[in-house]
């Protein structure tokens, strides 16, 4: 007992103790609540049962016409995560029927509760505004990334499934398209 | 003069200084990462998505328009992200100023609570930067080392935890798991890159799933030997490897990026055991005896 960790901070600053004491006992909380809140982080990335993948949806972007935007091009991820994933979202919530899938996923879960959070709707979600000016924001950091001027926008879905050993396209459909005024 | 209370190391004043010098040397290396890669808040261009999810931390933060607030006009973007760089370039040149130190973690938290929101995923790779400034705000050295070895322990849960959770929810039951994994977050590689070394390296493993699968396995076996550096500190180089692995195997099989993450590795290196024999070397004159 007087050779473990926290016997020695305790030992040392009891008020260092209880700040490392409650760090730990709400990250283990969060964590049997299966709720990350920031910074008491759970870790539980790919542990549920994947499903399995047979067909797959690849969002490819043209700019201009001409210049597809191979995401790859970047070999630096934080690039690639910003290029890829505020698109994939916003294809979530156009897919959703135009709702932040966090909102159906909250009022799934609290339903009547979920009034509760409806007057914080406009601050904490994506609702008409953010949806309306989204391919805007896009096409200026395609043109932070790129340094090409944006003058269009092109977003097409690619549906492509696995073989044994490759990936094979299967149709390109339109997504959304972006004009400049 | 460092000693070691059984398992803990205590580093002296002058290795604490050096170690936030290693640790503020590769935050600022970090964020000219960050430039180069487009996402320090001036270079966002006013984004609009935004993916607070369900963490309060970050319904807090949108409910009180910080995120909104820093990337919605250039200038004050601009004036953060020199802020930010200020900070971690006097943290580096004076350690024990703590007003650098909390400045620098203050604005840190601003910088990836928007980076994630606007990024719509709550990326764990930036946690390391986030935290491992904080073992320098306090100014005595004993509290600096039990919270540079509190870090320590954050370090080995988040890998433990990692096991945990895939170990209680059957995650290496689950047939072919590893190649659901791969196959999700390699389909951008296979159509944009088709012709790359990776991609082959992606079609030799669709062809070989066991291989792929036994990865998988391998991952949860390893993120389950971090429980082992609870108990002692003996294993911690063997630790890092295994850090370096699994950091390697996150990126090829998922496609994540958790090489920032990895700083936290530095709580698992001995500094003492680095820096006792420069630091007896530069006390030696010339003519000296060395001992042999």
């Amino acid at each position: 007992m007087k050779k473990t960790f926290l016997y020695r901070v305790w030992q040392h600053n009891k008020k260092l103790c209880y700040i490392i004491a409650a760090f730990a006992v709400l990250t283990a909380v969060t964590n049997l609540l299966g709720d990350e809140v920031t910074p008491f982080f759970v870790w539980g990335m790919y542990s549920e049962k994947e499903k399995p993948v047979r067909d797959v949806e690849i969002l490819q972007t043209t700019i201009n016409d001409d210049t597809v935007i191979n995401v790859y091009n970047y070999s630096n991820g934080d690039t690639r995560f910003y290029l890829a994933s505020p698109l994939a979202y916003f294809k979530k919530i156009k897919d959703n029927n135009n709702q932040d899938p966090t909102i159906t996923f909250l009022q799934t879960k609290l339903r009547a509760h979920y009034n509760n959070i409806r007057p914080f709707e406009r601050s904490l979600f994506n609702t008409g505004p953010q949806q309306q000016e989204f391919l805007n924001w896009y096409a200026r950091y395609l043109h932070q990334v790129t340094v090409i001027p944006v003058n269009s926008l092109r977003v097409e879905v690619v549906h492509a499934h696995y073989t044994s050993q490759n990936l094979v396209t299967d149709s390109v459909n339109l997504f959304a398209t972006w004009q400049k005024h | 003069m460092a000693k070691t209370l059984t398992n803990i190391v205590f580093y002296s004043p002058w290795e604490r200084r050096r170690i936030a010098r290693i640790v503020f040397l590769l935050i600022g290396l970090s964020l000219i990462w960050s430039f180069f890669s487009d996402t320090l808040l001036h270079q966002l261009q006013r984004p609009v998505i935004k993916f607070p999810d369900v963490d309060l931390t970050y319904w807090g933060m949108h409910w009180l328009g910080i995120p909104e607030f820093l990337t919605g006009n250039f200038f004050v973007a601009l004036f953060f992200d020199l802020a930010l760089f200020a900070a971690c370039c006097l943290s580096f040149w004076a350690p024990e100023k703590r007003l650098y130190i909390w400045s620098f973690i203050v604005l840190y938290f601003f910088y990836f609570i928007t980076f994630n929101t606007f990024g719509a995923h709550h990326t764990n790779h930036k946690i390391g930067f986030l935290l491992i400034a904080l073992p320098f705000t306090v100014t005595d050295y004993k509290s600096f080392n039990y919270l540079w070895q509190g870090l320590r322990y954050f370090f080995l849960f988040a890998l433990a935890d990692a096991f945990l959770w895939k170990f209680f929810r059957l995650a290496w039951l689950h047939t072919d798991q590893g190649l659901m994994i791969m196959k999700k977050n390699a389909a951008a590689v296979l159509y944009f890159e088709s012709d790359s070394w990776l991609a082959g390296l992606y079609h030799w493993l669709l062809q070989h799933p066991g291989l792929v699968n036994a990865g998988y396995i391998a991952g949860i076996i390893m993120e389950a030997a971090f429980i082992i550096g609870f108990f002692t500190r003996k294993y911690d180089q063997y630790l890092f490897v295994l850090s370096v692995l699994l950091t390697l195997g996150f990126w090829l099989i998922a496609d994540a990026y958790f090489f920032q993450f990895m700083v936290l590795t530095l709580t698992l290196i001995n500094f003492h055991k680095l820096y006792e024999p420069r630091r007896f070397a530069s006390n030696l004159k010339k003519g000296d005896m060395t001992p042999v």
